[in-house]
C-alpha cells in the first residue's frame, strides 16, 4: 500500500481546477495489486480557505480485516494545490495518529506526485489520449485517458467530471522494474458524509518502528 | 344447480383468478429482483451509486452499520413499486387462503 501514498494524489490533481470541495465527499475505489484485493476510499476531510485536507483509506475485508489512513494537508491557491504541507498516517483502529515525514511523501520510484500534483491544466492535457467509454464496478462511464510515463512505469488513467471531487473513474500502473508499481483502480461508487478517521491535532511524532515498516522495500 | 353449489363454483372461479394474480405478482417480484441486481453493472447514463455514510467513519465497524456496499441502491420510485407489488400480494394470499377456508368448511 505505501508506493500509493504519493501517486494516488495524482487523483486529485486533475479534478482541482475551478471545482468546490464539500467535507465528507469522496470516491471509493476497488483496487487489485499483486493479486489482491483492496478497498481503497478517497474522500475530503477538511476544508479552508487556504488549505484542504484529503484522506485515503485502505482497508481488506474477511475474518482478518485490516485498515490504515493517510491524511494529505494541501496548501491552496485559487482552489488549486500548490504544494503539501503535512501528512498522517494511522496503520490500525487502536495506533495512535503519526506524522509522516517528507521522505515517505517520495517513495515511488517512478511516476511521481509532481508529475501531477503542481502541473498546470495546460500541462496535463498533453498526456491527454482521447474520450473513452470505460467499463467499471460503477458501471459504464465517459471519461477522458491520459497517460503518463516516467522512467519504467507507465500509468493509464481516466478523469470524469461527474465523478468529482475526486474524479479519478480508473487507472492502471504497469513497471517490469518494480513489482509494486503493477496495479489496478477501478471506481466502485461515490462516498458522501464520510467521516475522517484521523484528527491532525492528535498526531504524534512517527516512531521508529512506523518509520522503517513505512519504508521498508 | 342448488345454492350452495353455485356459490361454491363461484368461490373456486375466484380463487382460480386469484391464483393468477399471485402468479403475476410473483413474477413481477422476480423482475424486480432481477433489475435490482442488473443495475449494479449496468450502464450508468443516469445517477451513479452514492453511499451516504452518515458521518461514520471508513472501517469496518462503520461498514457493519451503513450496511453492504455491494447493494445497489434504489430509487425512491423503485422502492414504492416493490412495496405496492409485496402488499398485493400478501393481500392476494389472503383473500385466497380465506376462500380456500370458507370451501373446507363447507366441505366437512
Amino acid at each position: 500500500m505505501k508506493i500509493l501514498s504519493t501517486l494516488l494524489l495524482l487523483f486529485f490533481t486533475t479534478s482541482t481546477f475551478g471545482f468546490v470541495f464539500k467535507k465528507g465527499d469522496g470516491s471509493s475505489f476497488k483496487m487489485n495489486t499483486n493479486g489482491q484485493s483492496v478497498e481503497l476510499n478517497i474522500y475530503v476531510s477538511s476544508v479552508a480557505t487556504h488549505n484542504m485536507n484529503i484522506e485515503f483509506h485502505f482497508g481488506s475485508g474477511g475474518l482478518l480485516a485490516s485498515n490504515m489512513w493517510q491524511q494529505f494537508e494541501f496548501e491552496l491557491k485559487d482552489r488549486n494545490p500548490i504544494s503539501i504541507k503535512a501528512g498522517y498516517i494511522k496503520l490500525a483502529p487502536n495506533r495512535d495518529t503519526e506524522i509522516m515525514t517528507e521522505e515517505m511523501f517520495k517513495l515511488n520510484k517512478g511516476v511521481q506526485v509532481e508529475n501531477f500534483l503542481f502541473n498546470s491544466e495546460a500541462q496535463i492535457s498533453q498526456d491527454y489520449v482521447g474520450d473513452e467509454k470505460v467499463e467499471t464496478p460503477a458501471g459504464t462511464i465517459v471519461a477522458k485517458h491520459y497517460k503518463k510515463t516516467v522512467k519504467d512505469q507507465t500509468v493509464h488513467y481516466w478523469i470524469a467530471d461527474r465523478v468529482k471531487p475526486i474524479g479519478l473513474v480508473k487507472l492502471v500502473s504497469k513497471s517490469e522494474k518494480i513489482k509494486s508499481n503493477n496495479y489496478t483502480i477501478e471506481l466502485k461508487n461515490l462516498l458522501t458524509s464520510v467521516k475522517s478517521k484521523i484528527d491532525p491535532s492528535k498526531a504524534k511524532a512517527i516512531s521508529k518502528e512506523t518509520r522503517e515498516t513505512f519504508l521498508k522495500k | 344447480m342448488s345454492s350452495a353449489v353455485i356459490a361454491k363454483s363461484k368461490k373456486l372461479t375466484r380463487l382460480d383468478a386469484l391464483e393468477a394474480k399471485v402468479a403475476a405478482l410473483e413474477a413481477k417480484i422476480e423482475s424486480l429482483s432481477r433489475s435490482m441486481k442488473n443495475s449494479q453493472t449496468s450502464d450508468t447514463s443516469g445517477a451513479l451509486k452514492v453511499q451516504d455514510m452518515n458521518d461514520q467513519t471508513m472501517d469496518s465497524q462503520a461498514r457493519a452499520v451503513s450496511g453492504d456496499v455491494s447493494q445497489p441502491t434504489l430509487t425512491e420510485e423503485q422502492r414504492k413499486e416493490i412495496e405496492k407489488t409485496l402488499e398485493g400480494y400478501k393481500q392476494s394470499q389472503k383473500e385466497q387462503q380465506k376462500i380456500l377456508d370458507e370451501i373446507m368448511n363447507e366441505d366437512t
